[in-house]
């Protein structure tokens, strides 16, 4: 950009226009495209050589400083996670709380969503900044205090007791990512069904709902991933009886070998990617195009 | 079809002694196609949402054939809105976006799809029944717009500057569309614009719309011709605005013309006064009888003449038909026909002829 100011300011200069200093550099074409590859690459390696040392780590059997790649794999360790039992019982747990702390989410926080978009109450402003209280904190502090009202409504260590602790992380997403659904459907279009004899109920179905259902999809993905990945709460609340997958992670890193934390990493963050991948095909290209492009 | 009536209409927004429309009262007849026309803010939008459903005066009714429609919700109510930006529902496509008034309403499958094909015969968009509205141009969405507010056969057609995001081309061609469709189906109309052009095009009668009253509601040659207020003549195509009075002998004083006052008008001397005189209304002469002038800038614009001209720091502009010729020397303008107003209200016309013929406005 400097580059062509430069030249317009200089017409009939014949001079090839220079810059003089410490950011003479950025004139060098060369510089300029190698910054891109660098950028990319340094960003690239940030995000991607933890996840390598992690895959390694996986299906390491031996691995001791100074290597620098493990001196021997083996998949044992992988037998041995998915024999343990302990592990069954936290998959199974995490498959069981996660889902259902979704629903309860979208159905108690999509109607939430929308009466914040589209109603004018009194004390709306300070409600919807006040469900980050729960973030506010220190978690721990908060799921310690939660704990000791649960333990005399007998939910300590009872699986409500820890969808109702993991449904505390999920609210903000679930109600602020759907509200900015709601707003971006524009009045008129609700307007233009009920001029064509739907009743408000019939709107909100037909038009508002559908319209909206990108975002409310969007956040439910990350309601799951947030329940899903949930540790403090589910600690304090559900042991020793229920033990979700992150909980066990603390046991297995501090007791077993490395690789089996590094195991136990991957499986945990495959319903994210999974999620991710689904989010990728099905919502941005068809779904997201349709509802919000052309307007 | 249906007759549309409008009584007293009042509706505020917020401040009480600012109203957006005020005792607005309209009737529109079986067919009929009326323009509400007004300048930003002048409060037609508003008017046709009242009578939409979507906005509930605070006072006053809306009647169609006779019947009270004002409790009545939108989706009750037997009148169809096209929308400014057309408001088609983006997850459906345009078939469904028609048959979905039909589908609310419980109609056989082969009467809705019926329907929605003769629709969309109607608004010319016959193969098009399987896209997306974002896969079809401005104009097509519109016409898609049309269509499903026509197939659930309204009694009265409400359309809200349907053409203002069009582009020019498109909107002019659109503007015959639209009146032919309208003719054909024979539907009560109320259209909003803030398009003058565009509103005498195609209005059978316009109502001018001025912070939340009606100045005039009029045909459009009517309201060029003789506009009752001063609003309405300066809003409406192009005025020459000259002070003016009434001296001791009754003859009016405007700017520097004199012309005889109409018989039968009174106007006590020393009253101010406002002449207004279209731009093709001022006679342009060489050594004629009319009041010496400096002709200032001359611009050919192909089919006429658009002529600015001064006497004595007045500045005067004059449409001239391309046939005249233009004086070469001693150039000379006398009003042709001139419109006299008092406290903004047409009060009378001086007539063309050579005695100045004039005669009184009721």
């Amino acid at each position: 950009m400097s580059t062509s100011e430069a030249a317009t300011t200089t017409v009939g200069d014949t001079r090839s226009p220079t810059r003089v200093g410490l950011t003479w550099f950025w004139d060098v074409p060369e510089f300029r495209r190698a910054m891109g590859l660098i950028l990319v690459l340094g960003l690239s390696g940030f995000l991607l050589l933890p996840l390598a040392t992690l895959l390694l780590w996986a299906f390491a059997d031996e691995w001791r400083y100074p290597s620098l790649v493990p001196q021997s794999f083996s998949l044992r360790w992988w037998e041995w996670v998915f024999t343990n039992g302990d592990v069954g019982s936290a998959v199974r747990y995490s498959f069981m709380t996660a889902p259902v702390v979704t629903v309860i989410a979208a159905i108690i926080c999509v109607p939430a969503a929308y009466s914040f978009s589209r109603f004018r109450f009194p004390g709306r402003r300070a409600l919807f900044i006040s469900l980050l209280a729960a973030n506010a904190f220190p978690k721990i502090g908060l799921y310690v205090a939660i704990a000791t009202l649960f333990y005399r409504l007998n939910l300590m260590g009872t699986f409500w007791g820890v969808v109702l602790i993991q449904l505390v992380g999920t609210l903000v997403a679930m109600v602020w990512i759907p509200a900015a659904g709601f707003d971006s459907v524009a009045r008129e279009l609700e307007d233009a069904a009920r001029d064509a004899g739907a009743g408000a109920l019939r709107v909100f179905w037909s038009i508002t709902l559908p319209l909206a259902m990108p975002a409310i999809i969007v956040a439910s993905f990350l309601a799951f991933l947030a329940a899903f990945d949930e540790a403090q709460g589910t600690l304090v609340v559900g042991s020793p009886t229920i033990v979700t997958m992150p909980v066990l992670m603390y046991t297995l890193v501090v007791n077993y070998p490395e690789p089996v934390g590094a195991i136990f990493s991957i499986l945990l963050s495959a319903p994210s990617v999974i999620l991710l991948l689904i989010a990728r095909r099905s919502l941005l290209a068809g779904y997201l195009a349709a509802g919000f492009k052309g307007r | 079809m249906a007759r549309l009536q409008l009584e007293h209409l009042v509706k505020h927004y917020g401040r009480a002694d600012e109203p957006a429309v005020h005792d607005l009262s309209l009737d529109v007849e079986d067919g009929e196609f009326v323009c509400l026309l007004g300048p930003s803010g002048c409060g037609k939008t508003t008017t046709l949402r009242m009578i939409g459903g979507f906005l509930k005066p605070d006072a006053g009714d809306v009647r169609i054939d006779g019947v009270s429609i004002i409790r009545e919700p939108p989706e009750r109510r037997p009148t169809a809105m096209v929308f400014q930006r057309y408001a088609l529902w983006p997850h459906m496509t345009v078939w469904d976006n028609i048959a979905f008034g039909l589908q609310v309403r419980r109609r056989p499958r082969a009467e809705v799809a019926r329907r929605v094909e003769s629709a969309l015969d109607l608004v010319g968009l016959p193969a098009m029944g399987k896209r997306h509205p974002q896969q079809l141009s401005g104009g097509q969405q519109q016409r898609v717009a049309l269509a499903r507010a026509l197939v659930l056969e309204p009694r009265i057609l409400l359309l809200d500057e349907p053409l203002s995001n069009l582009d020019a081309q498109l909107r002019i061609y659109m503007r015959a569309e639209l009146t032919a469709i309208q003719r054909r189906v024979g539907i009560t109309t109320v259209f909003v614009t803030h398009d003058q052009e565009e509103a005498m095009s195609i209005a059978d009668r316009i109502a001018v719309m001025n912070a939340g009253v009606i100045e005039q509601v009029d045909t459009p040659q009517q309201l060029y011709a003789n506009p009752a207020t001063l609003f309405v003549a300066t809003f409406i195509g192009t005025m020459n605005r000259l002070e003016a009075s009434v001296d001791a002998d009754g003859w009016v004083i405007a700017g520097p013309f004199r012309e005889r006052l109409p018989d039968g008008i009174h106007i006590p001397a020393r009253q101010s006064l406002v002449a207004g005189v279209r731009p093709e209304d001022l006679v342009l002469e060489q050594r004629g009888k009319g009041v010496p002038v400096q002709i200032d800038k001359d611009i050919d614009l192909g089919h006429y003449r658009r002529v600015s001209v001064s006497i004595d720091g007045t500045d005067l502009l004059l449409f001239v038909p391309k046939a005249e010729r233009m004086p070469a020397d001693a150039p000379t303008v006398s009003p042709r026909r001139m419109l006299l107003y008092a406290d903004g209200r047409l009060l009378g016309v001086t007539e063309p002829g050579p005695a100045a013929e004039l005669r009184a406005w009721s």
